[in-house]
């Protein structure tokens, strides 16, 4: 994965941002190994302290509620939420309907424009294709 | 046959593989927080347990040689290091001179061809405009690519 500003936020809003991540996980109850490994990578990203991940991990178990991952989050930490919990909903291939509420909920909370969830969808999607295509490569060097 | 998931690795494989993205990260002498950031997305998209990543850290002041660590994967996961070593390199915006000596050495190492090099960077470079889009979308800063 290719990096952005979040490693230049403040560590409690890197936290804020992981807790809201930890919450998406769980919203439609399942957590799938792509969907584990994409939440690792983000904490990677994220560069949290050893003790910071482990209390986040902690949460898959009891997330906290949306409103309580919300009030800790600024305006950028926010959207880049958004933005990885699109591509985090989206890890197994589908975005159930409880995964999409949780999304625009938080847009809500974010006041962005109506169809930001469905942009990120898109470009989610485009990502997808990028990363399949990064595989195609590989697989093609290897005849 | 590619792994299509990096999650199918083999576990004595993961922590070699993440040796060469540290490479790659000093390769230029300084080792930047956006780069950093990158090797520690991968320790978790492989999902490394937290004692070995900090094992893996410590290989920051004092890594091993790179003849060694290759000698640990095969070529296919060479391959993919190559790919991935990109990714690092560019991840603060700029592929230096010494970081692209070695991708050249990784590829060389791996049975890359120039060529293939050069469309692996292109793929990388495309990745990095793809990401960049998400931040119009949101609104947020925009980071060029040299």
């Amino acid at each position: 994965m290719l990096p952005d500003t979040l490693h230049k936020l403040p560590q409690e809003e890197r936290f804020a941002y992981a807790k809201l991540l930890a919450y998406m996980t769980r919203v439609d109850n399942e957590l799938s190994i792509d969907e584990m490994a994409m939440f690792e990578q983000r904490l990677g990203t994220a560069l949290l302290s050893p003790k910071q991940r482990d209390k986040i991990r902690k949460a898959l178990k009891s997330p906290p509620s949306l409103e309580e991952c919300l009030a800790g989050l600024g305006e950028e930490a926010g959207k880049l939420a958004l933005r990885d919990a699109t591509l985090m909903a989206a890890a197994d291939g589908t975005v159930d309907e409880d995964e999409l509420e949780a999304l625009e909920a938080i847009a809500d909370h974010l006041n962005l424009a109506e169809d930001a969830v469905e942009k990120l969808l898109a470009w989610t999607k485009e990502g997808y294709h990028w990363m399949s295509s990064g595989y195609d490569l590989m697989n093609n060097l290897s005849r | 046959m590619y792994p299509h998931h990096t999650l199918e690795m083999p576990l004595e494989y993961r922590s070699p593989y993440i040796e060469l993205l540290l490479l790659m990260a000093g390769s230029d002498g300084d080792i930047v927080r956006e780069e950093l950031a990158v090797v520690e997305s991968y320790m978790g998209k492989l999902m490394i347990h937290p004692d070995e990543r900090a094992v893996l850290r410590s290989k920051l002041e004092s890594p091993r040689k790179y003849g060694d660590i290759i000698k640990e994967l095969n070529k296919p996961l060479l391959k993919l290091a190559l790919r991935d070593s990109i990714i690092v390199g560019i991840s603060d915006g700029v592929l230096e001179k010494k970081e692209i000596q070695f991708a050249k050495k990784l590829a060389k190492s791996g049975g890359v061809d120039e060529k293939t090099l050069s469309k692996i960077c292109d793929w990388a470079i495309d990745g990095w405009n793809w990401h960049k889009k998400s931040a119009s979308i949101l609104r947020l800063d925009d980071i060029e690519i040299t």
